[in-house]
């Protein structure tokens, strides 16, 4: 694991956006805020849904001690995340890999990425720094947003397996470069702000990603997913914006 | 008041959803499908397992979309749309909507709507003080409110209403002039950070602000 504190430091600090003159935009990790102006975090979402259920993975596959099952699978975006995911693109190899040896981390899963991390510390932050500076001066923020929302469905899927034995299927992100995206019906996404005021950009990915990703689930990895079927999810929309959006888009399927 | 509700498993199992309007469509081939749908408010508002549609009007400025008018109610609470239940035709009330439907490939397709407002509505104001003082009009809804397929559910305690968002770019006739000064819109930041605003306005603002394509 790369331990620089600097790097660490600095890199691991949530993302933050700032609203001024009718624009939001990415402020920098040192920079302050202009008075007055709402600042925001940044958050990414995935939901997994079937035909009349939303899929619920077990804290034995989060690890947060917050709840037995989550539908809602939320991560904080951190500056090391909005570098990463924009270094990676989508053009790049780096989602078929695997790299199952890797040490386990969703706190800061950027941390391992080949490539940037075996440079010497003064050179992964000048790496980082022109990566960010990219996403400034960059036009396609929804690109942006997908590629850091693909980022951490492959952190996710990654930890799936290394903890449950599921075999990593690379084909997924294959289809996903060349579907993306067109393909409404296996991944919708949306921004939206949260009940507590944060930015979130949220994925719901459907049937067909489902059965790639986790073969014979409701079989092989009973201990570690649960199927909630809709009547059910819609007990628990009080405190979910998310889910209350997927519901409205699942309700019948659009 | 009479108001158009579902019972809930219609909106989850397609199936339902089929049986119950397709037949109706076909056995009956009239425009009041949900005559059969229809009960008094108050007994249906706080029930969990149906699900009342309603439509939210919201009213973007001229030339600027995304801008919404702001309508300030007698209570001092604000909103950014105006919610209406769907009624049945022949007993419109003030606070609803008689939504003419067509019937297409399993769904329902708005043709017309009437709105009656309610008392709180209409005599609500702009943020440039301007009365509302419209009681009553009709718009051309153009195929643009698709049943069942509704934006979000809402309501405070239950969840139990669908609400379908119905983007109005103004002038709509009968409103005073005054209505369409640029003072009275608001960007959906400067909305979220309004005091007083209601809940299903927050809701909406949250779901629509779209802040994914703004980043700059």
């Amino acid at each position: 694991m790369y331990r620089d504190p600097t790097i660490l430091s600095v890199y691991s600090k949530p993302l933050r956006c700032v609203y001024e003159n009718k624009k939001l935009r990415f402020l920098f990790y040192d920079e302050t805020p202009p008075d007055n102006c709402p600042v925001y975090s940044m958050w990414v979402e995935l939901f997994f849904a079937l035909n009349n259920s939303f899929l619920a993975f077990s804290d034995k596959i989060l690890q947060l001690n917050k709840q037995p099952y989550y539908i809602n699978i939320s991560f904080p975006i951190t500056y090391g995340d909005l570098a990463v995911a924009a270094y990676i693109g989508l053009g790049t190899s780096y989602f078929l890999e695997a790299r199952l040896d890797q040490p386990l981390s969703l706190d800061y899963p950027w941390l391992h990425e080949r490539g940037i991390f075996d440079f010497p510390p003064e050179r992964v932050d000048k790496i980082l720094h022109s990566r960010l500076l990219n996403v400034y001066t960059g036009k396609d923020s929804v690109l942006l947003t997908t590629n850091c929302l693909l980022y951490f469905l492959k952190q996710f899927y990654r930890r799936f397996c290394i903890l449950t034995g599921c075999p990593y299927n690379q084909e997924v992100f294959r289809d996903f470069r060349r579907f993306l995206p067109k393909d409404l019906t296996q991944f919708s996404s949306m921004g939206y702000v949260d009940l507590k005021g944060r930015l979130v950009y949220t994925a719901l990915f459907a049937d067909k990603i489902i059965k790639k990703l986790f073969p014979n689930f409701w079989h092989d990895y009973l201990d570690y997913i649960l199927e909630v079927p809709l009547s059910e999810a819609l007990l628990n929309l009080k405190d979910d914006l998310g889910l209350r959006l997927w519901v409205a888009h699942c309700m019948l399927r659009k | 008041m009479l108001v158009a509700a579902f019972p809930t498993h219609i909106f989850i199992d397609p199936v339902a959803w089929y049986k119950l309007f397709c037949k109706r469509f076909c056995d009956s081939n009239r425009y009041d499908y949900f005559s059969d749908s229809v009960y008094p408010h108050e007994l249906i508002e706080n029930h969990r397992d149906y699900i009342q549609p309603i439509v939210f009007l919201v009213f973007h400025e001229y030339g600027r979309i995304g801008f919404y008018h702001i309508f300030e109610l007698p209570d001092g609470t604000r909103s950014c749309g105006i919610p209406l239940h769907f009624s049945p035709a022949d007993v419109p009330s003030p606070g609803t909507a008689t939504i003419y439907f067509t019937f297409q490939s399993d769904c329902f397709y708005s043709a017309k709507m009437s709105v009656y407002l309610s008392e709180e509505y209409a005599n609500s104001k702009s943020l440039n003080g301007t009365c509302l003082n419209t009681h009553q009009f009709t718009l051309d809804t153009c195929g643009r409110i698709i049943l069942p397929y509704y934006d979000f559910l809402w309501d405070e305690k239950w969840n139990n209403h669908a609400v379908f968002v119905f983007n109005i770019y103004l002038p709509v006739p009968g409103f005073p002039d005054a209505v369409y000064d640029s003072k009275n819109f608001l960007d959906p930041v400067a909305i979220m950070r309004l005091s007083r605003l209601n809940e299903l306005s927050r809701l909406f603002i949250q779901r629509n602000c779209n802040w994914h394509v703004h980043i700059r």
